[in-house]
């Protein structure tokens, strides 16, 4: 929205009844109230957000990076109805997003893929067969999948058929597409990235690596580029295979081809995501680009404002993003209100946050909050500043990972790059956090029950409508 | 004045002796803490303790108060007040026949019916919020009681899903 609100550009939002007080309503030119918190009567419903999109005048459509970004069913009704989708066409969308077409495009490519299925497979005694051929540990992988939806590993066979069940009813409610598909789980990889953009003129240059190595549920949480493995030689080796990767696709548009990375820097191609990344912001600031405008200008027909020469990457950036759960019991979603909250801020800082105070956090979607990010000028001033800016992110009211985050961020094996996707399991299992300033926070505690004086002031200094915290707690207050 | 809080799950005793405006002392555990204090806004304490300055955050969440310094947050209660939280907590480890989501989820499928038999760290249930699944195991072994619950249900902590065993006590919500 900021990039357009520079081009000239007027947006509109869409919301569902979950999301009515969200800060992309907010902020937006328009907005259009598109049904129930279900994503199936909202989000993801083509005919209300195309019949939104036509009765307020929009020419183009941006998706996001969640519910129907890489559907490629979306994308085809756009194109029949004469929409601009800020996107791939819907044919490369769907033969990268069905991931064993994608795994099928690439072999043809000559880039290495992971042993496993290159189709999809319901019948689970099939499955349990290429489980046995691949040898365990197995990844169950959601055929339509993305963000760790339908992702599960299973490490002996006792296991298979409930973890199998699973992942395919969560593909089916997280991408209305239960199909699964079967990979040699590899042991402590890295998860390396590379940046891709095209135009429709057949140019793709690559935008560098980012490394989302730290992981919790195969969830990214912490990432960073340029990755702390990279040398120039390998940097150069898996750019061009980025870029063949989506020319062999035909892609157009802003792209993330996903490589896991093995002890010996041997690289495998994982998947492409069809879309803007969450993790997007770290590449702006090293290479100093706008990727969604370059994803506008795209999509107006323009070729890249750049070519794989212009690009430089410079310093280090790191994002950790801020989910609402509790790093404590499993990383366990925490709804609530957001009863007040402080951003950090300073030289380098950047938060793409979507919550303010008083903000109801829905139970129904991803409970990520905001996406902290830094830069600075090498990796150990950005782990630095980033630690300074957990520290004064202040989030009360529901319970955050950033203590959590502080600890990764301090610890050894991040310091020196030691990561890979198993970094929480292997560094972080059972992790409490330091509470060395109990004492203070009791007396926090009393001098708050000693001095009342100030809260109501406070809340009578308020607009009638507006309710005292305490009387909208939400689900933990009643 | 003395108070007593339960801090994390500990119960800890302390005694805090208000001086002239703005300044405390705060003993606990042998330890003695001179306190300067500063009410910065409704949830923002500035603290100078023994000299060392500290900012401090804080809100009221029921009977908890949320405590945040230098980023890890401190849940404090009063030790002897009544807290409808910290009974449900009690309750689950008193009585652990019971399985009970963690927060409000929806209930997407059921592995065991009633009279089954289950071990202890068995998966008898599987619920999904915020678009993530977790399955509940049971708690000990036993007898599958009672199913209360049919997949698509929304749920609540507290709320018994299924009850596992004998002597289980009727839902509360």
């Amino acid at each position: 929205m900021y990039t357009c609100r520079e081009m000239g550009i007027s947006t509109v939002a869409v919301y569902s009844e979950a999301d009515r007080k969200a800060v992309h309503v907010l902020r937006a030119d328009q907005s259009v109230f598109l049904g129930d918190s279900d994503p199936a009567e909202s989000y993801l419903n083509i005919d209300k957000i195309i019949a939104a999109a036509k009765q307020t005048g929009a020419e183009a459509i941006h998706p996001g990076y969640g519910f129907l970004a890489e559907n490629p069913l979306f994308a085809e009704r756009c194109e029949s109805e004469r929409l601009v989708f800020i996107g791939p066409p819907s044919k490369v969308i769907r033969e990268l997003g069905d991931k064993t077409v994608a795994r099928r495009t690439v072999m043809g490519s000559g880039v290495a893929v992971i042993p496993g299925m290159n189709k999809p497979e319901s019948d689970t005694r099939v499955l349990a067969g290429e489980a046995e051929k691949i040898g365990y540990p197995v990844l169950i992988k959601a055929a339509a999948g993305g963000g760790g939806k339908g992702m599960r590993v299973v490490t002996s066979p006792g296991d298979f058929n409930e973890a199998c069940a699973s992942a395919t009813s969560e593909a089916k409610r997280a991408f209305s597409d239960g199909s699964i598909y079967l990979e040699k789980y590899l042991s402590r990889p890295r998860h390396i990235e590379f940046q891709i953009v095209a135009d429709r003129q057949g140019n793709v240059v690559h935008l560098f690596e980012r490394e989302c190595s730290i992981q919790r549920r195969h969830q990214k949480i912490i990432e960073e580029t340029p990755s702390p493995i990279m040398t120039p030689e390998l940097r150069e080796r898996m750019g061009k295979a980025a870029v063949a990767v989506a020319k062999a696709s035909g892609y157009v548009n802003a792209g993330t081809v996903e490589f896991l990375v093995d002890q010996d820097k041997k690289f495998y191609f994982l998947e492409v995501n069809t879309r803007l990344q969450v993790e997007h912001p770290i590449t702006e600031m090293t290479t100093g680009l706008d990727i969604v405008r370059i994803q506008l200008e795209v999509a107006c027909g323009n070729p890249l404002p750049v070519r794989q020469e212009d690009v430089r990457g410079r310093g280090h950036a790191i994002e950790c993003r801020i989910y609402a759960e509790d790093p404590e019991k499993g990383f366990y979603p925490s709804p609530g209100r957001i009863i007040y909250m402080e951003e950090p801020s300073g030289p380098g800082i950047r938060n793409d946050c979507g919550i303010y105070s008083g903000f109801q956090v829905p139970v129904e979607y991803d409970p990520i909050l905001s996406k902290l990010i830094v830069y600075a000028e090498d990796r150990s001033q950005a782990i630095k500043r980033m630690i300074q800016a957990l520290e004064s992110y202040i989030i009360l009211g529901v319970k955050t990972p950033v203590h959590f985050l502080i600890d990764v961020l301090k610890s050894e094996a991040f310091i020196k790059g030691d990561t890979s996707t198993d970094f929480i399991d292997t560094h972080f299992c059972g992790w409490k956090p330091d509470r060395c300033y109990a004492d203070a926070a009791c007396a926090a505690y009393i001098i708050d029950e000693l001095n009342p004086a100030v809260k109501p002031k406070a809340a009578t200094g308020q607009a009638g409508t507006e309710m005292s915290p305490w009387q909208t707690l939400g689900l933990w207050g009643r | 004045m003395d108070y007593r809080l339960k801090i994390d799950e500990e119960v800890i005793a302390l005694q805090a002796e208000k001086k002239k405006d703005g300044s405390m002392v705060l003993s606990h555990a042998g330890r003695t803490y001179e306190i300067e204090y500063t009410m910065v806004s409704e949830y923002h304490q500035h603290l100078v303790v023994d000299g060392c300055p500290l900012n401090v955050f804080i809100a009221r969440d029921g009977n908890t108060r949320m405590v945040v310094i230098r980023g890890v947050p401190y849940y404090i209660a009063d030790a002897d007040a009544g807290d409808s939280r910290s009974r449900g907590k009690k309750r689950d480890q008193v009585i652990p026949q019971e399985v009970t989501p963690p927060m409000p989820a929806v209930v997407v499928r059921i592995l065991v019916s009633a009279g089954d038999s289950v071990k202890q760290g068995d998966g008898v249930i599987v619920v999904s919020s915020m678009k993530m699944e977790t399955t509940l195991a049971a708690p000990a072994n036993g007898k599958v009681k009672a199913v209360n619950v049919t997949e698509g249900d929304k749920v609540m902590p507290g709320q018994i899903l299924i009850d596992i065993d004998r002597d289980a006590e009727p839902p509360n919500q």
